[in-house]
């Protein structure tokens, strides 16, 4: 049963019910040949007036609204980009603003900050030289007035002293005169 | 074995005689009218809802556009929109009549010389009735290439003619041999396989052999039916090209 199904099944495949030609290629069968081109020239007509007229101006039409489309979302893209770029190119000049006044801020701190501690010193500086001066001036004067007190105290003790070993008096202005004399010499 | 040409022989649906002519409805006629209305389903109705992002007929539709309009345009630059709907319906008839005889027990219009010869007759008649229109007798410069050196003059003018003239018979022999050659070939093996399979279990399974050579060869074939049409639009252009502007 299997058998004879597989069978018929390639007859059925194999060989056509209608005339078979034994002798020579089906396609030297110039009988056929006037069906065959004049249904091709029908076909071939038909198929060239549903494209050109139907399907062909749609496809085109289908492309190109893409197209347009891709590129108008393109260009806008380009817009925004555009728009983005500027506004970083804005940011970044702000940025760069503030930094530079924060910069010349500092700078002028700094400044003054050193323009003041260079004034103190200086100020202080004077102050000293100027204490300095005074007491060296108060020492001075302090010298004088003890070498000059110096020569009173000698002239009263040589006084002191010829009285008691020689016991004369002697004049305490001759005394003093005397004394000048000797520390001059000394 | 069963003779693999039986089936391109052509059988007649309609029987129609207009005067001493046989011009019934066959299934070669057939086959043409499926390919007429198949590349109409798919060039129009994949295509309708226009939509941005294409679906996968209508995918199709576009690459098969695209093709044809790249090669147009390729070939015969600003003119080729003037040839374009010829040529993509030169290509639709060929490719659709190589894929329809592709289907078993289908029949393959491409596979027969004088369909075949009539459209590249058409083809060759048509580039050069363009090329006498538009060049007038500077159309035969086509078989004087520039810059010959006149003492071989009378030998390259009878080789371009010949070149020229054999273009037809090339293009047309060129589909129709491949279209044949490749469906004799599927047939005899199908045949073979069959025959295996009928003589017992032990062949039953050396049948398998030719099964499996079958199905690759169907890939090939498809191949084929793809390439000699795109072939045959290639050809066409380059012919137009000659035509519209010589050398």
């Amino acid at each position: 049963m299997r058998r004879d199904i597989a069978y018929t099944t390639v007859l059925l495949f194999a060989s056509s019910p209608a005339q078979a030609q034994d002798a020579g290629l089906p396609q030297t069968d110039v009988s056929t040949y006037p069906s065959q081109i004049f249904w091709l020239g029908v076909c071939f007509i038909a198929l060239y007036v549903l494209m050109s007229r139907l399907s062909l101006p749609r496809v085109a039409e289908t492309l190109e609204r893409r197209r347009t489309q891709k590129d108008g979302d393109l260009k806008l893209a380009a817009g925004w980009n555009e728009e983005a770029e500027k506004i970083r190119a804005q940011y970044e000049k702000s940025l760069a603003k503030a930094q530079s006044t924060a910069a010349a801020t500092i700078a002028t701190a700094e400044r003054a900050v050193s323009n003041k501690i260079a004034e103190e010193q200086s100020k202080f500086a004077d102050n000293s030289r100027k204490r300095l001066a005074l007491a060296e001036q108060n020492i001075a004067k302090a010298k004088v007035n003890a070498l000059s007190s110096l020569s009173d105290i000698a002239a009263d003790i040589a006084a002191d002293m010829v009285q008691k070993i020689a016991d004369v008096q002697v004049n305490k202005a001759d005394a003093k005169k005397m004394v000048v004399s000797a520390m001059k010499e000394g | 074995m069963q003779n693999p040409f039986e089936q391109f022989v052509i059988h007649p649906i309609l029987s129609l005689h207009i005067g001493s002519y046989d011009l019934s409805f066959t299934q070669s006629a057939l086959c043409m009218a499926l390919a007429v209305a198949l590349t109409t389903i798919l060039m129009t109705v994949s295509v309708r809802s226009k939509s941005l992002v294409p679906g996968r007929w209508q995918n199709v539709a576009e690459m098969l556009y695209e093709t044809v309009f790249g090669l147009t345009n390729d070939y015969l630059h600003d003119e080729g929109k003037k040839y374009f709907p010829f040529v993509f319906t030169l290509f639709m008839v060929v490719l659709m009549g190589n894929l329809i005889g592709l289907i078993p027990y289908s029949f393959t219009y491409t596979s027969h010389i004088v369909v075949t010869g009539a459209l590249a007759l058409f083809v060759f008649g048509l580039a050069t009735l363009i090329g006498l229109w538009k060049h007038k007798l500077h159309f035969f410069s086509l078989f004087l290439p520039k810059g010959m050196p006149w003492l071989i003059i009378p030998l390259i003018i009878p080789i371009e003619l010949i070149s020229y003239l054999s273009r037809p018979i090339s293009l047309s022999v060129r589909l129709c041999a491949n279209m044949m050659i490749g469906h004799t070939m599927l047939k005899l093996i199908a045949g073979f396989c069959a025959s295996l399979f009928l003589l017992g279990f032990g062949f039953k399974l050396l049948g398998l052999v030719p099964f499996f050579i079958n199905t690759a060869l169907m890939g090939l074939e498809l191949m084929i039916a793809f390439i000699q049409a795109y072939v045959f639009a290639v050809l066409t252009c380059i012919y137009l090209k000659d035509a519209v502007e010589l050398h």
